[in-house]
């Protein structure tokens, strides 16, 4: 009788073995098949000019608009920023927005992010903007596309230089958008500029706000410089802008907000930066610019950076 | 799909010790690294540790760097009390893990855990993690509860890169396991760090689930499931990696 009973527990036990082992093989393909979802990669087929001849010129580049946040203390300061952009002395080729354009991801939110980027657009200065994480919750990445730009990811060359913009939105690249950044990064001689949201790495007191993937991590700093990618630019983190350098030619920068703040956790003054790339020497001087809360606009050097 | 074997790791991984050879005071700061093993007394105690089990696993490994790759395990686990010291190999190629997970117990349920792992092979790099923490247990009738707190610090070395790249953050972990039919246990984990899986920074958890039967009083065969994910909510996340393995576990009598 004992017998026949540990018979009967021991293959329910199978029974339950067998369930659990289907159940972990068929939940899903989300789960089982693919390393990732929701997900749209980015080809990075654009053409690009690959003999154009290098020249000097100037862009802006700004981070974290986060139209629609609601935290106290949070403010924009457009019309200062306009105002110091249509007395700018020298020609802008075009801006860089490094992601977080919105606070929720809401429709709103992306109308309010396509009137400043229009308002830059109307003054002859061209856009280029990435996904940050928080562009991407919910039906974030369909509104991008529908009111920023088609692509998430994707590529361009200016004056001899490609930039590559990256969908850092979830933190990660994934396995498409990786696979098609080493495959393109490889097969164009030109110096590159990698522009995302989340940065790579930015320095050891990054606690949070990184690429987490060590692997990930490890293919892209390879990458970098192996392949003429001499810099990294990032946003996500507000407070304070990063400059970490990997070699003599292959760095990292992370911008500050373009947003103020003015609160306990988040003190900060709006900013926004112009590279201006010297072809004759190969560098890049990176000019910070602060609103302060006396409404003046000060200017510093924070760094010059030789490219590969 | 492409695929990230480095044929040229071997050639890598000389570079990066010749060039760790000559990198003298970054070298004494690993050392000290190191030195904290001591401290939990493993060397000390190897000698006379003896074998508690020997368990093989088999299964499939998905990452960012690599999808479908076969993924097969082996780890020993060795104690003498109040220690136990785990010794781990999973070969995911082009990965190769190793690591080390020691536990001292200091009071019923509750001990100190230590974990050290290091990955060879993804773009010339050597990734190596380091933890320490506590980790405390309850008992509830056939239900059993641990948590860990703890830091751990993550450090990647590439041959042509003077520094490393290196990041700390906190170690955090916590799972539920429900024993039923007294030989069967269903485990639900997440956690920062696993003896072959760890994120750069602790906000990209681990999610997973292990089912263990006991056969006969030597052998138990279990079938495991991990995923991680990029971020926690409310950000939208992607899976970074996911692995499921069926693992079969013998327990030498005494």
């Amino acid at each position: 009788m004992a017998h026949t009973s540990r018979k009967s527990n021991t293959t329910r036990l199978l029974c339950l073995l067998a369930t659990c082992l289907l159940l972990f093989s068929s939940c899903s393909d989300n789960l089982i098949s693919r390393i990732e979802f929701n997900h749209p990669g980015g080809s990075f087929d654009q053409a690009i000019d690959t003999t154009e001849a290098r020249e000097s010129f100037s862009f802006l580049v700004f981070s974290d608009l986060h139209y629609g946040r609601t935290e106290s203390g949070f403010y924009l300061e457009e019309e200062a920023f306009l105002a110091w952009l249509d007395t700018y002395p020298s020609t802008l080729a075009f801006a860089l927005h490094l992601g977080d354009g919105t606070a929720y991801s809401l429709e709103s939110e992306y109308r309010l992010y396509r009137d400043f980027l229009d308002m830059l657009e109307d003054r002859s200065i061209e856009v280029h903007a990435v996904l940050g994480n928080h562009d991407v919750r919910a039906d974030g990445r369909s509104l991008f596309t529908r009111y920023i730009h088609p692509l998430t990811a994707r590529r361009f060359s200016y004056k001899g230089i490609s930039f590559y913009l990256l969908d850092t939105g979830n933190a990660s690249l994934g396995k498409v958008q990786l696979d098609n950044l080493m495959s393109s990064v490889a097969d164009d001689p030109n110096p590159k500029i990698f522009c995302g949201h989340v940065p790579l790495y930015g320095g050891p007191d990054m606690f949070y706000f990184s690429l987490k993937d060590p692997h990930e991590r490890a293919l892209l700093v390879k990458t970098m410089v192996q392949n003429k990618v001499g810099l990294y630019l990032g946003g996500h983190l507000h407070i304070n802008h990063k400059l970490y350098s990997y070699t003599d030619t292959n760095h990292e920068f992370v911008c500050e907000s373009f947003h103020g703040r003015d609160s306990l956790i988040e003190n900060t003054l709006p900013v926004w930066y112009v590279f201006t790339y010297n072809a004759p020497s190969n560098r890049i001087t990176i000019f910070r610019y602060a609103l302060k809360r006396d409404g003046a606009i000060g200017e510093s050097v924070v760094t010059s950076l030789a490219l590969p | 799909m492409q695929d990230y074997t480095d044929s040229t790791m071997k050639t890598g991984i000389i570079r990066y010790v010749k060039r760790l050879l000559g990198w003298r005071c970054r070298l004494a700061t690993l050392l000290c690294l190191l030195l904290l093993f001591p401290v939990l007394g493993y060397p000390c105690f190897a000698s006379s540790m003896s074998l508690q089990d020997i368990t093989f696993q088999i299964g499939r490994h998905d990452s960012i760097v690599k999808e479908h790759a076969p993924s097969v395990a082996a780890v020993v686990n060795l104690e003498s009390s109040p220690y136990s010291l785990a010794i781990g190999y999973r070969n995911r190629m082009p990965v190769h893990d190793i690591s080390l997970y020691g536990h001292r117990t200091i009071a019923p349920n509750f001990g100190i855990v230590t974990y050290v792992h290091t990955a060879f092979g993804t773009a010339d790099s050597i990734l190596t993690d380091f933890v320490i923490g506590y980790e405390q247990g309850f008992m509830l009738k056939n239900l059993s509860l641990s948590y860990a707190l703890g830091l751990q610090a993550s450090t990647s070395f590439f041959p042509f890169l003077e520094r490393p790249l290196f990041n700390a953050s906190l170690y955090l972990a916590a799972s539920i396991g429900y024993t039923c039919f007294n030989r069967c246990k269903v485990t639900l984990f997440t956690t920062t760090n696993t003896l072959f899986e760890y994120a750069c920074q602790s906000i990209s958890p681990i999610l997973g689930s292990t089912c263990t039967v006991s056969i006969g009083d030597g052998f138990e065969i279990g079938a495991t499931y991990f995923l991680q994910l990029s971020d926690v909510s409310p950000e939208a996340v992607l899976i970074t990696s996911k692995e499921v393995g069926v693992y079969g576990t013998y327990k030498p009598k005494k």
